[in-house]
């Protein structure tokens, strides 16, 4: 076979991506070049001949540019002077993420970034900006016989799953999402709040003089028209997440092949994830307070490789919102080794539930004492204004540390198999991990909590390439013990 | 049965808190040259000093307490770690996650004869603050072993 080179659209992506990293030194240029009366032709040639570098450098690098599929493995060369051979064995294949940029949908390309283990981030992955739907069919089918290996989690998925190569596009399972729900969520998306302080961020940035003519002007103004333009600003930056949100998730879908899950999504990106099962250290179901509300509910897949890295929170999301009481039931024929139901945790005993509040009080009482004190001592002007924050700030921890207390616990619920739940920040996580996932498991105590019996538990959890932890504190002593003998005892 | 960290671990833990209080005097100098350059409030100063003897201090107060409560024990299944006087801390791992073992010695430690050995899983780190040589390369041994052992039965 004949190495091949990428689609000539891959060319055009070299140039963009290229040119991309000039353009804001470009902009940057012209406008000084405007506004000092600069221009003259050297301005222009500088210009023109970093342009034709850079054209030149994307061309040789297509040019240079080549892969083979062949019988055992990929082999990618690049590099215009100094030429670099990579070889990658299909069954070395972790993650193969296709992403289809609408540029490209019409010319049956997309692009292709092949992953391996191992923890050398960067080096580990190949990527074909361009090239033809078959050849990540083909790869997808190349590497799909390979026994599981890492956690020995999923023995029922092997013999549930039909022996196909993955050679057929029949899917054994498939979810797509609703489109009310997606909606739901994207409403009740926190991703405003970036968008607000961005807001906040360029009104400061405004001159001076330009403000001050703008405030004696809004001085004017009813108080009702100055809240009306609020209330604009916030309902276009709902808008513009509440977009920004369903052309991320569109038409959502999740397949499983065999050992293969394979995740769909995206409007302007369509980007195609698969994973083995294998790969998947742990599920974690996420609520915000606001979704709780809502009985809507994200799973999410910790997956011990870089599939995700694009992803929120690093992990790989594989249902994104659905009804809450439909998660186990639409996730379990993907994940064989989940429970049918949610089962009832043993939360954190009643008597210390007061700890979670506390600390959260406490936590934030830290907090005010900083702001306090950067305030008198560097801004004066605004004491008031930041005195008003402090004193709303330890309810905001008395609210959160109830929330904590309310959502933490946890329950074994066979020998292979543990829940936590954990509630940080207004977001309650329920994680189900299997016990070959776990890493390690830490209990500390401090010497006051020993008279009561106290102990916290955390579960240590691979993550993409580092480390989940997840932590449920002010446990009965007997309660944290008990899992980390369940944890120990070697079946 | 669970095993003491050297006693010579006490004196390296001194140099740690001397070298603690070297960095708070360092940021206490810098403090103070902003202060006279760029007339920077000279309670920095008092504070950054006041850290430089009291963080030490609770350090040095605190040696005999750490000493006294860290344990390490490696048992055919599972490493145990048990460190900390007022906030106690036992981590605990099987042999079969444990993906490498590490000895490695500062110039401190090597001054003392002690290597500090951590050990590596897939997603965590354990450290064993110092053992002496011979106890390390045993460590590395006992664990590489079991972890091989383990590994071959799975």
């Amino acid at each position: 076979m004949k190495p091949k080179h990428l689609a000539p659209m891959a060319l055009l992506m070299m140039t963009g991506h290229a040119l991309r990293n000039w353009f804001r030194w470009l902009v940057l240029v012209l406008i000084v070049a405007t506004t000092r009366n600069w221009w003259n032709r050297w301005v222009v040639l500088t210009i023109l001949g970093l342009l034709g570098y850079e054209l030149i450098r994307a061309g040789l690098r297509y040019w240079r540019f080549t892969y083979l599929l062949a019988a055992t493995g990929i082999t990618v060369t690049s590099g215009i002077f100094q030429r670099k051979v990579r070889h990658i064995p299909y069954s070395r294949v972790q993650t193969l993420q296709r992403q289809q940029w609408f540029f490209l949908r019409p010319f049956q390309l997309e692009s292709l970034t092949i992953e391996t283990a191992g923890q050398e981030t960067d080096k580990g992955e190949a990527s074909l900006l361009a090239v033809p739907l078959s050849v990540g069919d083909q790869i997808e089918q190349l590497r799909q016989p390979d026994p599981a290996t890492l956690p020995a989690a999923s023995p029922t998925d092997v013999s549930s799953a039909p022996a196909n190569g993955g050679a057929n596009n029949q899917a054994d399972t498939d979810y797509q999402i609703d489109s009310h729900d997606l909606n739901l969520y994207a409403l009740s998306s926190f991703g405003v709040m970036p968008i607000i302080l961005g807001l906040l961020y360029l009104t400061e940035k405004i001159p001076d003089n330009v403000q001050h003519e703008a405030m004696s002007y809004l001085a004017h103004l009813a108080v009702l028209v100055v809240l009306s333009l609020v209330a604009f600003g916030i309902g276009i930056s709902l808008l513009l997440s509440y977009l920004g949100i369903i052309s991320r998730y569109y038409q959502f879908e999740l397949t499983r092949h065999g050992q293969t899950l394979t995740t769909k999504r995206g409007y302007f990106k369509r980007i195609t994830t698969s994973v083995k099962s294998a790969h998947v250290q742990a599920i974690r179901i996420k609520q915000t307070v606001l979704r709780q509300w809502l009985h809507l509910a994200t799973v999410q897949a910790l997956v011990a490789s870089n599939a995700a890295e694009q992803e929120d929170d690093a992990d790989l999301v594989l249902l994104p919102v659905l009804p809450e009481a439909d998660a186990l039931k639409v996730m379990k024929p993907f994940v064989a080794w989940l429970p049918n139901s949610v089962p009832a945790l043993d939360p954190v005993p009643a008597a210390n539930r007061w700890l979670y509040i506390r600390n959260g009080i406490l936590l934030y009482l830290l907090v005010d004492a900083v702001l306090l004190v950067a305030a008198w001592q560097f801004a004066p002007q605004y004491l008031k204004a930041v005195s008003l924050v402090a004193a709303i700030l330890p309810v905001v921890g008395f609210f959160q540390g109830r929330y904590a207390s309310r959502a933490a616990g946890l329950l074994i619920l066979s020998p292979q198999l543990v829940v936590l739940q954990t509630g940080r920040l207004f977001a309650r996580q329920l994680f189900f991990v299997p016990r070959p996932a776990i890493q390690s498991v830490t209990l500390s105590q401090s010497i006051w909590m020993r008279p009561q019996h106290r102990m916290h538990l955390a579960v240590n959890v691979r993550q993409g390439d580092g480390n989940e932890e997840i932590e449920v504190r002010y446990l009965q002593e007997a309660t944290a013990l008990a899992l980390r003998k369940w944890y120990l005892h070697e079946a | 049965m669970a095993e003491q960290l050297p006693a010579t671990i006490k004196r390296v833990w001194v140099i740690g808190a001397l070298l603690n209080a070297l960095g708070w005097l360092a940021l206490a100098a810098a403090l103070w040259v902003a202060n006279s350059w760029w007339a920077w409030p000279l309670w920095l100063v008092v504070i950054a000093l006041a850290l430089a003897v009291l963080h030490p201090l609770v350090h040095l107060v605190l040696i005999p307490y750490r000493y006294a409560f860290w344990r390490y024990q490696i048992t055919p299944d599972a490493v145990y770690l048990k460190k900390g006087a007022i906030f106690r801390k036992e981590e605990a791992l099987p042999i079969t996650r444990i993906q490498n073992v590490t000895l490695e010695a500062g110039p401190v430690l090597a001054h003392y004869h002690l290597q500090a050995v951590s050990i590596e899983t897939a997603s965590t780190k354990h450290e064993i603050d110092g053992v002496t040589p011979a106890v390390a390369a045993q460590l590395r041994d006992q664990i590489m072993q079991l972890a091989m052992e383990a590994r071959d039965e799975a």
